[in-house]
């Protein structure tokens, strides 16, 4: 609200025969208006607010006269500084008339202040007769003061940060690229099927377990390489439903057979509580281990 | 142990030779519904009940009855109706006058297969009495207790809509059905296929496939079913990701979840996965028996929260996200 503006407008048609209530018989004629603003509803005590009162009317500067503006009845307020001007504005080749008074106010003391109605008298050059225009009361509230402080840190903060970031943002991007070249230049990508490869062949060197047993991590092995080769989603990790995936991409029959077939022939070993004899482990050891290469020139 | 392994899957080979022959004889009958016909065998085989759902016209009935012609057991299908008492289910005693005695009269559940009908229709008291007799095996009359027929499978129905004047069950007594199956409508095909058959008006004849006796052999086969430790791992993991999903790093389900699985679901996860292994011919329990059964018997004993209710997230969004997330051996 500190930074919002109330726009009262108080457009008293005296014309149309309303003011506040008042019946204005004999100023049927007059086209007179009168609008009031504050540019702030909430300021601190050490501050002032622009209060702008604007009598309008279409005519010549002299079809009104208007007498000079009360101050305003205020409460808890007080008047630092008042100005006004009158110009004539032509609008769609009509002349029209403004009367401007600012007053600059500044609250007392906290809380809310108040400015009463004010009173606009104004003569009718046409009839000589006299009338006047009242505004709405209006509320304004009184914060404590605000200590202007000495910010300069912040502005030499702020360009610390900049040159800062202007180093980096350069700096990095350039480090990076010496990185990336100096890796390219020491270190070629390595295959995802040779580390799968290395990590089989240290299973199958783990004499400490039985066949059985490595048979279990050769074919979780397998599977892994399946899932990060073939980016298989998660719920279709388990080997039928890796094989019932591969088979609904549409993927290659003979490799899917392949590696089926390897499955196969290890589950009954797995799961089945058999024994596995060493040629058994390497025959499935190394299908497994031609499967992955195949996989890898299928790329 | 190979040998014993060996032994076992030539054992259940043929012991469960007779599944093709009866999926194939009730085929005849019914028209696509495989997932209801194979839940239905591994109920039987697991000795569990299954609570079906789903909306009226699905062939519930018909499977149940084509059911208990291939395997030449009595059925029951029970109405239950608001103003049913326990007395009409399982039975009363009536005074006879010239004998001046009490005699025991057996109620419908006196059968081997039941369809109890609309389950939630009836009020706590009707539901209770066959809860128990699902749970026990056997009705106490009187002063007389008999014991039920063997084998005793219990299918019970509910429907998803008209939810009005009706007696949801409560979470403890839904936890007795070893499965939750939810009947779906049938595809193109199948209701192509279905609308012709009816049109024809041809009821397929249906042949005894088996004896109550073999079932019950067969139940002691699906007990051998070999079911190795890394899947009873599996099988609590899965049961204890739905207690405390933290614990398995499933953040996001920890609000979701009010109250998790029962032990019961790790024991019934186990037997079914052992049943659906069987019907598989297989003599060993893989994890996608596991990954396969497990909706079925989890989506009823997860209850969840007021958030996840308020985010429509389901018991059953809930139970797929733990199976598709937790590490398969």
């Amino acid at each position: 609200m500190n930074k919002a503006v109330i726009f009262l407008t108080i457009s008293l048609f005296v014309a149309a025969g309303q003011v506040f209530g008042y019946q204005a018989d004999s100023l049927r004629t007059h086209n007179i208006s009168i609008s009031t603003s504050i540019s702030n509803t909430e300021i601190p005590s050490n501050q002032t607010v622009d209060l702008t009162v604007i009598v309008s009317w279409e005519g010549p500067p002299d079809r009104y006269e208007v007498e000079r503006l009360e101050n305003p009845e205020l409460i808890n307020l007080e008047i630092m500084g008042s100005q006004s001007l009158s110009r004539s504005e032509i609008r769609e080749e009509r002349i029209f008339t403004i009367r401007e008074f600012k007053l600059s106010i500044s609250p007392v003391e906290r809380g809310m202040g108040y400015i009463e109605g004010m009173t606009v008298r104004f003569k009718d050059s046409a009839t000589e007769k006299r009338d006047f225009l009242t505004t709405q009361r209006l509320s304004i509230k009184g914060l404590p003061p605000v200590i202007p402080g000495d910010y300069s840190w912040v502005w030499k903060a702020v360009i610390v940060i900049i040159v800062i970031g202007f180093g980096t943002g350069i700096a990095i991007p350039f480090l990076k690229r010496r990185k990336s070249i100096k890796e390219e230049e020491t270190e070629p990508e390595i295959p995802v099927e040779e580390t799968y490869i290395v990590e089989l062949n240290a299973i199958k060197g783990k004499n400490s377990l039985s066949y059985r047993q490595r048979l279990d991590d050769v074919v979780t092995v397998f599977r892994n390489y399946l899932v990060e080769k073939y980016k298989i989603p998660e719920g279709n990790r388990s080997e039928k439903a890796l094989i019932d995936y591969l088979n609904n991409e549409a993927f290659d029959e003979m490799l899917t057979a392949k590696i089926k077939g390897i499955f196969d022939q290890a589950e009954q070993f797995r799961f089945s509580g058999t024994e596995i004899n060493v040629d058994r482990f390497e025959l499935i050891f190394g299908s497994i281990g031609a499967c992955i290469e195949t996989c890898g020139k299928n790329v | 142990m190979d040998q014993d392994i060996q032994a076992i899957n030539a054992k259940i080979e043929k012991e469960s030779a007779f599944v093709d022959k009866l999926t194939g004889e009730i085929g005849k009958a019914i028209i696509g519904q495989k997932y209801m016909v194979e839940r239905m065998l591994i109920g039987l085989l697991a000795n569990g009940h299954i609570l079906l759902e789903g909306v009226p016209g699905l062939a519930k009935t018909t499977l149940v009855t084509t059911l208990s012609k291939t395997i030449n057991t009595k059925f029951r299908r029970i109405q239950f109706t608001p103003d049913l008492l326990p007395a009409d289910l399982i039975g009363t005693l009536i005074y006879n006058q010239h004998e001046g005695t009490f005699q025991t009269k057996k109620g419908p559940i006196f059968s081997n297969l039941i369809l109890a009908d609309e389950i939630n229709r009836s009020p706590a008291k009707v539901q209770s009495a066959l809860l128990e007799a699902m749970q026990e095996r056997q009705v106490t009359i009187g002063e007389e207790t008999f014991k039920l027929d063997d084998p005793f499978l219990v299918l019970a129905t509910q429907n998803p809509i008209e939810q009005e004047g009706t007696y949801p069950l409560p979470e403890a007594q839904v936890d007795r059905f070893m499965m939750k199956v939810i009947v779906d409508y049938p595809d193109k095909d199948d209701e192509l296929k279905i609308m012709q058959q009816m049109s024809a008006d041809s009821s397929a004849d249906v042949n005894v496939v088996i004896e109550p006796s073999d079932i019950v052999n067969a139940r002691s086969v699906v007990k051998e079913v070999y079911i190795d430790e890394k899947i009873d791992k599996y099988i609590v993991d899965i049961v204890f990701a739905t207690r405390n999903p933290e614990e398995y790093k499933f953040d996001d389900l920890k609000e979701l979840i009010q109250y998790g699985a029962s032990p019961r679901a790790s024991i019934y996860l186990r037997l079914a996965a052992k049943a659906h292994a069987f019907l598989r011919h297989r003599g060993y329990v893989t994890p996608e028996d596991v990954r396969s059964i497990g909706l079925d018997v989890l989506r009823h004993r997860v209850i969840v929260t007021y958030e996840a209710e308020a985010e429509e997230v389901s018991a059953e969004d809930v139970v797929r996200k733990i199976l598709n997330r937790i590490e398969v051996p």
